[in-house]
């Protein structure tokens, strides 16, 4: 019974791991933003506190998920292939010394997206499936990247 | 050096030796002890600093990719504070700018060290590995490193040095306790020891197997020996000095002459007797010489002298002076290849005795022969007159008697002149002798024949043990083997013992044939048996009832000796004696 019982879990967790690694996550902006693209190195960029610019000139301002998040992990996994353990560290090292610092949280995704939508700076993500729905009825944010499995460095 | 080695002792040896060994080991050890360690630290502090790299590497990764200038001041400040570091840049690729630079105050000292190669190491970007971000160039402080180099291998070279020192402490102290301590010991002991008086070394303690103890055992047999030496020494020293003295007491009293000659004639030693008897003279060289002794033959000392040492035996020889009338008796006794001694008597008294009374014996001989002569020319008219007389029918028997008598006692003188006349001839060398081989067995029958009738009247027993065959042959004269053996045999049969008996016998001695004639009479006592071949010395039976006048031995011997024999006798006092003639055997007939 139990050896059944392990088996069907780990069946589970694999479909489940399959699922993350299929998602799609969606960069979004201010519909004011004159941008239509930017690559996937300016977001980087933007997030790791580089330079927090939009490529034609204005300030970008990251939003990201809290930690609990499996959007927020998904999407640095997308991004720079690192789990979010060393993404904390990163920000840990610049706490103290650093001139930059890391990007505002917001709750969760109805929130990023009402930050987006109001603030013309801001830059958030959520996933691709969410932001397909809400586009339909809010037009002040746009998709300005989607960050796929396949198309990961 | 040399010359403090011998001398020294064997500790400063064993130290200086030790010291000598460990310079050169210990220099040796430590130059490559000392460059091992150089080069392992070397490539320590490389490696500490390139781990040092890589525990930054990340932080300065993100420094560069921000351009963040505290972080990397952060960064730098943390890598000076390790001592091996001299100075720390980080360069950010993006702009060329440098965003921290940071050197150490630098000593002037540094100057003088090689430069090492700065450590480099190539920032890449956090997020993109390919994408490089910046440099962080590291210059290590080669005087600190070298310091700290130095520091370990001056203390690997303090503890070598200290392992070495007391290694050699040790070993000083081991030889000291185990080879020095105990041969002093014996050393103290053995010059302290009597070993005349039987002491011994003692062992020292613990060394009772070891080469110590054999060593004192072998120096004890050894003291043993030679002690054992030494006396005998003395004894042989204090013999040859009383030998000394006795030889010195005999050369300085003696009567004798006595030198010492060497092989050439030059006398090294003589004492007074020798000088009043040659009357000799140191020459001119002050040498003095035996054979300038002037004697009677040239030469002859020189030839005597040469002989005795050839044949390296003593020789005797009567010599005269010829400047005096004086006889010397010379005895030379070769002493070894080079020396003879030579001992002198004066014999001239003796000499001119001998002389004299050889003059008187040969007067006698002369006498007697004549006499002789003279005594059987009347004999044979008085025995021939007798016989006559006692043939004849005509007369009473009373004058037969009588002539027989006279006829007995005439045949008798004449056997007695006719022994006479025999010695005298023998001794004045006028007899003759026909030498031919004589059988013994021809010759002995002969004899016991004639001399049978004497036997019977004395009532001896006469066995005869000679069965030799005819082929048995001597060479001699018949006539006069014959007389010599009937004179043994008469004077067996004489002075015998009544129902005695006369044994005839041989016995072969090498090449030689000995005939024995053995009685059972009372003996020659021992006192009186060198007498027995003098002439008319019938040895006290003078006045006996035996008739003779002591002169049949005499006669045989000199017959003998005549024929080239010999003559002798063995006789034990109450028992009886056994006289013998020897011949050489001689061809067969």
């Amino acid at each position: 019974m139990l050896p059944l019982m392990l088996r069907s879990l780990l069946v589970l967790t694999f479909f489940s791991l399959c699922s993350i690694v299929h998602a799609e996550i969606a960069v979004i902006v201010n519909a004011n933003i004159e941008d239509d693209s930017i690559s996937r190195n300016e977001i980087i960029n933007i997030y790791m506190g580089r330079l927090r610019r939009f490529p034609s000139g204005p300030a970008a301002r990251p939003i990201d998920l809290p930690s609990s998040s499996p959007d927020k992990a998904e999407f640095y996994h997308l991004l720079v292939n690192k789990p979010l353990s060393e993404i904390d560290a990163y920000w840990a090292r610049l706490i103290f010394s650093g001139r930059t610092s890391p990007p505002d949280i917001e709750p969760d995704a109805t929130k990023v997206q009402e930050r987006v939508a109001t603030s013309p700076n801001a830059i958030g993500y959520l996933d691709r499936k969410e932001v397909d729905e809400r586009l339909l009825t809010d037009k002040r944010i746009k998709i300005i990247f989607i960050l796929a499995a396949e198309t990961k460095p | 050096m040399i010359a403090f080695h011998r001398s020294s002792s064997i500790l400063v040896r064993t130290a200086l030796i030790l010291i000598t060994l460990f310079a050169l080991t210990g220099g040796l050890f430590i130059a490559l002890t000392t460059s091992f360690i150089r080069d392992h630290s070397y490539l320590r502090a490389h490696t500490r600093l390139e781990e040092l790299l890589n525990t930054v590497e990340k932080t300065v990764s993100i420094a560069c990719y921000l351009a963040d200038k505290p972080l990397a001041k952060e960064v730098a400040e943390g890598l000076m504070n390790n001592r091996d570091v001299a100075s720390v840049s980080i360069h950010e690729d993006s702009s060329g700018e440098i965003l921290v630079h940071l050197t150490k105050t630098v000593d002037s000292a540094n100057e003088h060290h090689p430069a090492w190669p700065p450590l480099t190491r190539i920032i890449r970007s956090p997020f993109a590995a390919d994408t490089t971000v910046g440099n962080l160039v590291l210059q290590p402080d080669v005087a600190e490193i070298d310091r700290e180099v130095d520091e370990n291998v001056v203390f690997v070279k303090n503890l070598l040095f200290f392992e070495l020192v007391t290694l050699g402490a040790v070993f000083v102290t081991m030889v000291l306790s185990m080879v020095i301590r105990p041969i002093k010991q014996v050393s103290v002991q053995l010059h302290s020891m009597n070993a005349a008086d039987g002491e011994q070394l003692l062992i020292p303690h613990g060394h009772d197997g070891d080469e110590i103890g054999s060593l004192v055992t072998d120096i004890n047999s050894l003291a043993t020996d030679l002690v054992a030496v030494i006396r005998e020494e003395q004894t042989i020293r204090q013999q040859w000095q009383e030998g000394e003295k006795k030889y010195h007491a005999i050369f300085d009293n003696a009567d004798a002459g006595i030198c010492l000659l060497k092989y050439d004639g030059q006398i090294l030693s003589f004492n007074q007797a020798f000088e009043r008897m040659t009357g000799l003279a140191p020459n001119t060289d002050g040498h003095m010489d035996l054979t300038n002794m002037s004697c009677d033959i040239p030469n002859k000392i020189a030839l005597l002298l040469t002989e005795c040492l050839l044949g390296n035996e003593s020789l005797s020889e009567h010599i005269k002076l010829s400047h005096s009338d004086t006889w010397l008796h010379l005895i030379l006794t070769p002493i070894n290849s080079t020396f003879v001694q030579c001992v002198i008597s004066d014999v001239t008294e003796l000499t001119l005795a001998k002389q004299k009374v050889e003059e008187v014996s040969h007067a006698k001989s002369e006498f007697l022969a004549s006499i002789s002569h003279e005594l059987r020319t009347p004999l044979n008219a008085i025995l021939g007159y007798s016989q006559l007389l006692s043939l004849g029918q005509d007369y009473p028997e009373i004058v037969k008697n009588q002539a027989a008598e006279i006829t007995q006692s005439g045949s008798h003188l004449l056997s007695l002149i006719n022994d006479i006349i025999d010695l005298t001839s023998i001794e004045a060398g006028r007899i003759e002798l026909f030498i031919e081989p004589v059988s013994i067995k021809s010759v002995v029958n002969d004899a016991l024949t004639m001399i049978g009738p004497l036997a019977q009247v004395k009532r001896i027993r006469l066995i005869n043990e000679i069965d030799l065959n005819e082929s048995v042959v001597v060479d001699a004269d018949y006539g006069r083997l014959r007389q010599a053996l009937m004179n043994f045999l008469s004077n067996a049969i004489k002075y015998n013992e009544p129902n005695g008996e006369v044994i005839l016998s041989y016995q072969y001695t090498g090449e030689c044939i000995r005939l024995h004639v053995t009685d059972t009479g009372e003996g020659v006592p021992a006192s009186q048996q060198n007498r027995l071949f003098n002439s008319f010395d019938r040895l006290g039976k003078e006045c006996s009832a035996i008739d003779g006048i002591g002169i049949g031995l005499v006669v045989a011997k000199s017959l003998v000796e005549a024929m080239h024999g010999q003559v002798g006798f063995n006789s034990v006092e109450g028992l009886g004696s056994t006289f013998w003639l020897e011949f050489p055997q001689g061809s067969v007939k």
